[in-house]
């Protein structure tokens, strides 16, 4: 593939921590910069939770995700190519990021079968049978015109092992290539290709170091959002980020707990996704540093504290506990409230994660996070493993 | 709190204006207002920072006892007020009883209680429970306990009882609310009842015009909910002209409920003087979008609404309406908000209130404007006009399929 004119995505790395392999950069878009490290909100069907554009520009988001299948599926390509893509549809004007529409496949449709071709399903609708190719995966997202697309990729369980994981690792490969040959929109769209293999070093290592001989501008790492254990999570982390080339982006797809957000930035990662702030602000839970609040819970009932003393968030700024115990879960208002905060912390921590890298004392934020989330030290090992390979020691 | 009017006819379209409140004196509303509706202390779908970017101008608003009693003892617990606790401190509050846009269930009457239904069920208010919550929300206006409960079809002897008791209520609020010291800042109005029966309005009127009040809300013409604006103009006409006629001019006259937009413009002719938004509350429910109020030639729109749940709009990529200036119009097209109403995400319901509640204060603001130049009777003909093709297109289009067909991948 050749690159032609100007690049869709330009990174570059402001400042390295001497200590992690964390570091601080900008990606130049076409819609919109975006400061890594990054948390993007997921909007899955051209909407994030109930919140305006101009609301989520006000927490400073500069880049969200949608879902291709559901896109593809409600309203569908044609009604997005008539729009002129997903940004002119829903209005958004920052920079956008697409999935390729494989993983909801699998995990949403039972009869989803895997060949060499692409994912074979049932359509929903209809029941006839549908086919989606690599080829397809970025037809769609090339109408859909995210500034980011991933490749379609051979989703496995991350709790399955044996042949299978390999088959899927180098099947990831195969359909790469045949991603990149159908992209159509080299100037303004970038493919990152997905690092997959499992839990399996010795695939991983193989597929990174195999995607890595692709000319693209980021890359992705898969499969980790699962339920696998949390050590075998991090050095997988570990291992993909060291093969990695320095200079593009990492992102590590459907991860995004605050905890996970700090060690894998320490491992070297610049983009995070995750449903979870805006899922959980829907059964009212509201994000703070030791966790989540509960706030239908009896407790908050004459708590006349916002949610977190120190957040600069709208509702933090308006709304109490009790009033917002009151609302939850009866009015629409209570989500989009709870959203409002949710996103405001997501994007707190990673300003915080940032700024620090820059003034060279992230470890010692590490160290300050984690002692507040475990006040009587009694921390994970596969934290204290993680963060000790990255040189850094809790107190 | 003052209510001033320039109009010397009872039973006129007018202007007032209602000045000199105490909680925040330097509010000014102009009338024929339009109050705020809310519900559990918030503008149904909207946060205060959407609220702010759809009016930046002082509002009044409605709050129900119904959807906010079961905060009322936090409130108490915590000796906040309502405006406080719900974070609304800077917009004057009217509290009533019963939630305009729910259908209040009729029946349930015992001696000297009026039952006030929550999510959580029913809860009988006395008197004194009552006026404990009232000390408690501290409102700017409210309503004594009443019992409206009547309609077009009730019965003449629930009609003189709700009167009856209405009255014994009133005389037992009025007592504690003028000897209360938490209530010096608000103003307790009178609820005018007595169904469609002319004679026992009289009697309810009567007893009330004597009493040093600021103003009346009209009441017991319905059981609040949806189907309120279903009821047509001519079926209040007559009883609230002869309600108007009896009561004294220079007071302000409320009437609550998600009246038609025509209705509107009846009561506005008879000199009602307050109404609320739970209109484009129940339109906005409804996945609907309000239309009547562009008179441009070149509108699309011929009928009073649009309804999101037809396919036709699934590849329209115009505004609601390129005449509005709403936040909505300003963003988004017909197609977006038919998606997102086809897969039923919030932010469709987001959009389509901004559009309607800012359709519904423009409509107040016309209002205001045609009774200053006296146009109000040619504005009338116009608006008629819309809600009339509506109705020819409706039936046309029986054959319209519901939801457009989703495109797989
Ligand atoms: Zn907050
Ligand atoms: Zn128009
Ligand atoms: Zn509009």
């Amino acid at each position: 593939m050749l690159q032609q004119g100007k690049s869709p995505l330009l990174f570059e790395i402001f400042y390295e921590c001497k200590t992690t392999k964390a570091r601080v950069g900008r990606m130049a878009l076409v819609h919109h910069h975006v400061d890594t490290p990054v948390f993007m909100p997921v909007g899955t069907q051209g909407t994030l939770k109930g919140l305006l554009p101009q609301q989520l520009e006000q927490l400073d988001c500069q880049i969200i995700l949608g879902n291709t299948y559901h896109l593809g599926t409600r309203p569908g390509i044609n009604i997005l190519e008539k729009a002129g893509g997903l940004h002119k549809f829903m209005n958004w004007k920052r920079a956008l990021l697409t999935d390729s529409g494989g993983f909801q496949m699998v995990s949403l449709l039972e009869l989803a079968k895997i060949t060499e071709d692409g994912v074979k399903f049932k359509s929903p609708y209809n029941e006839s049978d549908c086919m989606l190719t690599p080829e397809h995966s970025i037809q769609i997202q090339n109408i859909i015109g995210a500034d980011i697309m991933m490749q379609l990729d051979d989703v496995v369980k991350t709790t399955i092992t044996g042949p299978r994981v390999e088959e899927a690792m180098y099947r990831t490969i195969r359909w790469l290539d045949r991603c990149l040959k159908a992209h159509q929109r080299l100037n303004e769209q970038s493919i990152f290709p997905i690092v997959q293999g499992g839990l399996d070093s010795k695939l991983r290592s193989e597929c990174a170091n195999q995607l890595i001989k692709r000319e693209v501008n980021g890359y992705a790492v898969g499969g980790l959002s699962g339920g696998e254990s949390k050590n075998d999570f991090w050095k997988m982390v570990h291992l993909t980020t060291n093969i990695l080339p320095k200079n593009k982006p990492r992102y590590l797809m459907g991860v995004g707990f605050a905890t996970d957000l700090i060690i894998c930035s320490a491992l070297g990662i610049d983009m995070f996704d995750c449903v979870f702030p805006t899922r959980t602000a829907r059964f009212g839970c509201a994000l703070v540093r030791t966790g989540q609040l509960n706030l239908r819970q009896i407790q908050y009932r004459k708590d006349m504290r916002p949610i977190d003393e120190s957040c600069e968030c709208s509702t933090c700024k308006i709304h109490t506990r009790a009033y917002l115990h009151h609302i939850v879960t009866v009015e629409t208002v209570a989500c989009h409230l709870l959203s409002v905060h949710n996103i405001a912390f997501q994007m707190k921590l990673m300003k915080d994660i940032r700024q620090s890298i820059q003034e060279q004392r992230f470890p010692e934020f590490i160290q300050q996070y984690m002692l507040h989330l475990f006040p009587n030290k009694e921390y994970p090992s596969w934290i204290v493993d993680a963060l000790e390979t990255v040189n850094v020691t809790l107190l | 709190m003052k209510f001033t009017t320039n109009s010397i006819k009872s039973c006129a379209a007018r202007i007032g204006l209602l000045t000199e409140f105490e909680r925040i004196p330097n509010s000014t509303f102009e009338t024929p207002l339009v109050l705020v509706y809310t519900k559990g202390g918030c503008v149904p779908h909207l946060t205060k920072d959407v609220f702010k970017m759809v009016t930046s101008s002082p509002q009044m608003l409605s709050v129900s006892l119904s959807s906010t009693y079961l905060m009322q003892e936090t409130m108490k617990d915590c000796n906040i007020n309502f405006a406080n606790f719900v974070g609304m401190k800077e917009y004057i509050n009217f509290l009533t009883i019963h939630d305009p846009a729910s259908t209040t269930p009729s029946g349930f009457r015992e001696p000297k209680i009026i039952p006030l239904w929550t999510r959580c069920g029913k809860y009988a208010m006395t008197v004194d429970k009552y006026m404990d919550i009232i000390e408690t929300f501290k409102p700017d206006m409210y309503v004594a306990l009443c019992d409206g409960d009547t309609n077009i079809d009730s019965s003449r002897k629930r009609i003189s009882k709700s009167v009856e008791s209405s009255m014994t209520f009133f005389e037992q609020c009025f007592i504690k609310h003028s000897s209360s010291e938490a209530l010096k800042s608000s103003e307790m109005l009178g609820a005018i009842e007595g169904g469609y029966d002319k004679d026992a309005r009289t009697v309810s009127i009567n007893y009330l015009k004597t009493k040093p009040l600021i103003g009346y809300v009209i009441d017991g013409l319905h059981n609040n909910g949806p189907r309120v604006k279903d009821i047509p103009s001519k079926q209040i006409k007559d009883i609230v002209e002869h309600t108007i006629n009896l009561l004294p001019t220079e007071k302000l006259k409320v009437s609550m409920g998600c009246w038609n937009p025509l209705t509107v413009l009846e009561l506005v002719e008879l000199g009602v003087d307050i109404f609320d938004t739970s209109y484009p509350y129940i339109i906005t429910e409804n996945l609907e979008a309000l239309t009547f109020l562009c008179d441009r030639d070149d509108c699309n729109n011929i009928g009073h609404v649009i309804s999101f749940t037809e396919g036709r709009y699934a590849d329209d990529f115009s505004p609601i309406c390129s005449h509005c200036e709403c936040l909505t119009c300003k963003n988004h097209t017909k197609a977006y908000l038919h998606h997102l109403c086809n897969v039923k995400e919030l932010l469709g319901k987001v959009l389509l209130m901004i559009h309607n509640l800012h359709q519904y204060l423009e409509f107040f603001k016309i209002i205001r404007e045609n009774i200053k130049r006296d146009t109000l009777d040619d504005y009338k003909k116009k608006i008629n006009l819309k809600f009339k093709q509506n109705n020819v297109i409706q039936a046309e289009e029986f054959t319209y399929t519901k939801d457009t067909k989703p495109i797989s991948l």
